[in-house]
């Protein structure tokens, strides 16, 4: 039981293949996989496109959701520009850009 | 800027969120299509946004469900800015009555231009035209160009041809005149050739006939060049009668003289012009300033007419007439000899030429020198090649 368990965690999932087979015809992530892409304009402009949604909103720090992960901006005097379905436009004083990966 | 005019032509307004739950607000929001910018923070639970007009009422169901409170702050854009002015109803009046007045006054013909006249004046062409029917105010449906042009065309003999475009307002005749006939011979039977001119002979042309003179001889106003009557050389009695065809090419000499005083009068302006304005109403002309001055000895006008036009072809009988007088005052001054002169030979010599319009001029000489009387006094003499010819009756 337990060494049928240990090969099924060896072996890669669907969405592992999928990402793989990608990397190796150099296709982008976003293409295949529905990560999101950022745009990063100097320190002054992030663009965010295939998002989940904001999980938190502040003119310091702003939290995108996405796919597999959160994404962090931290900052000065940030403000969401625009918003629509696919998109998000964060302006301002842009510090860092982190990832936050649910345990 | 284009999404700025996007935005403008659609409406925007300016929503002031409040709730616990924005963040989950504004991805309802957006999930469903619901586009947000400019969001502004202004507390934890306070938010400004811009959403367009037809966004806003989708909005609605989302801000119940997650419990916020909505409110517009702001509104921008061209559906407002038109629903604002919908109560005005005397603005919207009087653009439509504009609208008719332009409608109106764009059938009729308010400027006629008459282009290709030579030997017909553009007065004489417009005088024509008016008898015709073709005058300033006249409605441009009434008008049938075959007429006019037949109507016209009975009533001079100096035309060809003559074509009438309308551009807007504007009537352009376009005129080609007859050319001129072949000169039919001042004598219609035999004649000699005499010479209007006192000079030398250069060149001598005898088409037809005997001549009477050879190059070098000296002409004088009246002598015969060539003679129409042909002498039979073995019998002298016998004569043969010819009209007779010649020319000659005369060299001729011109003395011109003018007098100029001494004592010469310039104009100063002392004041700063003053304006006046009237309006012109077709031909009616009315001042919007009436004050009664008294009239000026001297002055000196200057009329600027500004046609209210749309474009250069689309003018309406309505001018405004901008009047600047500058009264003057006249002193005495002082002739420069050297511009005195160069002026005095230009004038001369343009008077020589409209008298003999098909001379050539060889040469000329020009000096000014003061008189007896103190006035300037300048002599231009210029040699001159004519041609000359004349016909006369034999006898």
């Amino acid at each position: 039981m337990t060494c049928l368990k240990a090969q099924k965690e060896q072996r890669p999932s669907l969405r592992q293949r999928i990402r793989a087979a990608a990397e190796q015809m150099d296709l982008p992530d976003g293409m295949t996989y529905g990560q999101p892409q950022l745009t990063l304009d100097g320190d002054l402009q992030l663009l965010v496109e295939r998002h989940h949604g904001i999980a938190e909103y502040g003119t310091q720090r702003i939290r995108i959701a996405s796919k597999d992960f959160t994404i962090e901006v931290q900052g000065e005097r940030m403000q969401l520009v625009a918003m629509d379905r696919d998109s998000i436009r964060i302006r301002g004083h842009i510090v860092s850009v982190g990832y936050l990966y649910q345990e | 800027m284009l999404i700025q005019i996007h935005n403008f032509l659609r409406g925007s307004l300016q929503v002031d969120i409040r709730g616990a739950a924005i963040e989950r607000f504004l991805n309802l929001c957006a999930i469903h299509g619901v586009a947000f910018w400019d969001i502004q923070t202004l507390d934890a639970d306070h938010f400004t946004a811009w959403v367009s007009a037809g966004g806003y009422f989708a909005l609605r169901p989302y801000a119940r469900k997650t419990g916020c409170r909505v409110r517009v702050s702001r509104k921008k854009g061209l559906p407002f800015a038109v629903r604002s002015m919908t109560r005005r109803w005397a603005l919207w009046l009087s653009v439509l009555l504009c609208a008719a007045v332009v409608f109106c006054l764009s059938g009729f013909v308010w400027t006629i231009e008459v282009q290709g006249c030579r030997q017909i004046t553009q007065r004489e062409m417009l005088q024509l035209l008016h008898q015709a029917g073709l005058r300033t105010g006249t409605r441009r449906s009434t008008l049938n160009i075959r007429e006019l042009r037949n109507a016209v065309m009975l009533q001079t003999d100096k035309l060809s041809y003559f074509t009438v475009n309308f551009k807007g307002t504007q009537a352009v005749v376009r005129v080609w005149e007859k050319r001129n006939q072949e000169t039919k011979p001042e004598v219609p039977g035999p004649c000699d050739v005499v010479s209007d001119l006192t000079g030398i002979v250069l060149e001598l042309r005898v088409r037809t006939g005997q001549a009477l003179v050879k190059v070098g001889d000296t002409l004088q106003a009246g002598d015969r060049i060539a003679t129409g009557v042909i002498v039979n050389q073995n019998d002298e009695t016998e004569q043969t009668l010819l009209h007779a065809e010649a020319e000659a090419d005369v060299r001729t000499w011109y003395t011109l003289k003018t007098v100029v005083p001494a004592e010469l009068q310039t104009l100063s302006y002392a004041e700063p012009p003053e304006k006046s304005l009237s309006l012109l109403l077709g031909q009616r002309r009315f001042p919007l300033k009436i004050i009664e001055k008294p009239a000026l000895s001297c002055y000196d006008k200057k009329i600027d007419i500004h046609v209210l036009q749309l474009q250069d072809n689309f003018r309406w009988p309505i001018a405004l007439v901008e009047e600047q007088t500058t009264r003057c005052a006249v002193d005495p001054g002082e002739v420069d000899r050297e511009a005195l002169a160069e002026v005095l030979e230009q004038r001369m010599i343009t008077r020589l030429r409209e008298t003999a319009p098909e001379a050539e001029l060889v040469r000329s000489s020009f000096r000014l020198e003061k008189t007896s009387g103190g006035a300037w006094l300048g002599v231009l003499e210029a040699e001159l090649v004519e041609t000359t010819g004349k016909e006369v009756p034999i006898g």
